[in-house]
């Protein structure tokens, strides 16, 4: 203040003066009222910091436990949800090719299937075949069905089966129609019916091509394959028109319709 | 000596200044130390009523007298002196002894005398204050009268100041304050603070050097 008093604001006439002039005393009704306000407050002061801290003190651990626990469990949760990741990035498109590739071995299967099939035909239709050849002898015959069963077909319908169940298609029931003639005549009656039962959940593509394995188009009319006599009429018919492959087919059909008509013109 | 056994047994051989040093609290008083307003302050913060009227005991002549002076009549003066000394009461438990405790005191009745002013618009005309004169028995005659004669100049040149050059002057007087805190307290610049200052000073000693 004395530094204060140096500046030009300070006037020593004034300070004195107004020194002597001002005496005057605070009342003392005024300091007891401000005393006996002072001691009151603290004493309600010390009431209210009693009554607190029960709620006060606990306010605070609690709102920030409570935030703590609210996070870990949100962190928690959302560590428990499935998580993308590149192979479930990669589903859709797997998805996409799995029916393909199967489609493909499955038509790669069929025609392997047919080649057999129509040679055993070609070796079972005994009035067709060539002096040549030589009747059909039980070696031959073994060597063929045991060829049919070493094929890559036999061992790739169960193991795309699996493939195929595996991709999600809990449909697809790779159509064992190669395996037709290895099996007996009342399995083949009852395969069918089998197959259209598990049908409905094939994918698309299985189920196209299942469709055009199911109904393969016939050089026969639908009257004459009612009957074995007619429909073996309609194959001479075919073979003598020249149509030596649509009357190949249609002897195989006729050996899956009528085996036992079948069987008994091979013994002849 | 252990330290634990000398706070658990205060009764055993450590002497005052052992517990004096023992004290956790910064502004704890200790043995021919005076202490300063802001630790008065805090311990009545800390329930020490005590503390509260040392305090008051160091302020409340000069802020009746700044009051008195600024209000010009007594009733308002101590309305307002009761009202600034319980806002103080009121804010001790928000308290922070950032700046000097005067300014914050004197701060609090210049805004209680702002208020005072605003809810009373006839505080400018009422001036009912009543000069008290306190002789000295040791002067002369001549002496007295000049002295008393300078005073009822004084007295009235004060009444005749600005409110605002009023106010600085008392600021600068009563409380001690310097243009910085005062500008702090009146809610100005320093430079306005010292030019209110300066005016006051000089109106008051033309009015005290005044022939009779």
């Amino acid at each position: 203040m004395s530094s204060e008093r140096e500046n030009p604001t300070f006037d020593a006439l004034v300070n004195e003066t107004y020194r002597r002039l001002a005496s005057e005393k605070a009342p003392e009704h005024l300091d007891r009222a401000v005393l006996e306000q002072a001691l009151a407050n603290q004493s309600s002061g010390e009431k209210r910091t009693v009554g607190k801290p029960l709620f006060a003190r606990w306010m605070k651990p609690v709102a920030w436990a409570a935030t703590v626990g609210l996070s870990l469990a949100i962190v928690l949760d959302a560590s428990k949800l499935p998580s993308v990741t590149d192979a479930d990035r990669a589903m859709p498109e797997a998805g996409i090719a799995e029916p393909r590739r199967i489609k493909d071995e499955f038509e790669g299967a069929a025609v392997e299937a047919k080649e057999v099939i129509e040679r055993r035909a070609r070796l079972a239709a005994s009035p067709t075949r060539e002096v040549d050849d030589g009747p059909l002898t039980a070696p031959q015959e073994s060597a063929d069905n045991s060829a049919l069963e070493n094929s890559s077909l036999e061992k790739r319908t169960p193991k795309l089966k699996q493939e195929a169940y595996a991709a999600g298609a809990s449909g697809i029931s790779p159509v064992s129609r190669t395996a037709m003639p290895e099996q007996s005549s009342d399995a083949m009656q009852a395969e069918p019916q089998d197959e259209r039962l598990e049908q409905p959940a094939l994918p698309a593509a299985a189920l196209a091509y299942s469709r055009v394995q199911e109904k393969p188009e016939s050089a026969c009319p639908e009257s004459a394959r009612e009957s074995a006599n007619a429909w073996l009429q309609c194959i001479e018919d075919l073979r003598l028109t020249g149509d030596k492959d649509a009357a190949d087919r249609e002897y195989v059909l006729f050996v899956f319709e009528f085996p036992a008509e079948a069987a008994a013109l091979e013994k002849n | 000596m252990n330290r634990g056994a000398a706070v658990t047994n205060p009764s055993s051989t450590a002497g005052p200044q052992d517990l004096c040093r023992q004290a956790t609290l910064a502004y704890a008083p200790r043995m021919g130390h005076i202490p300063e307003d802001s630790a008065l302050m805090l311990r009545y913060k800390d329930g020490d009523t005590a503390a509260f009227e040392m305090l008051y005991r160091r302020h409340n002549d000069s802020l009746y007298r700044y009051l008195l002076r600024l209000c010009r009549n007594r009733s308002s003066a101590e309305d307002v002196f009761q009202e600034v000394w319980g806002k103080i009461i009121k804010s001790r438990e928000s308290y922070r002894p950032t700046a000097k405790f005067t300014t914050f005191l004197y701060r609090v009745a210049h805004n209680c005398f702002i208020d005072y002013v605003r809810r009373n618009k006839r505080h400018a005309n009422n001036d009912e204050f009543e000069h008290e004169s306190h002789a000295d028995s040791g002067d002369s005659p001549e002496t007295m009268t000049e002295r008393s004669l300078a005073k009822e100049r004084l007295q009235l040149a004060l009444g005749e100041l600005p409110d605002e050059q009023r106010d600085v002057f008392l600021l600068h007087e009563e409380a001690g304050l310097n243009l910085d805190q005062i500008a702090f307290v009146t809610d100005c610049n320093r430079e306005t603070a010292k030019s209110r200052l300066r005016y006051a000073v000089k109106k008051l000693r033309i009015a005290i050097e005044e022939p009779a």
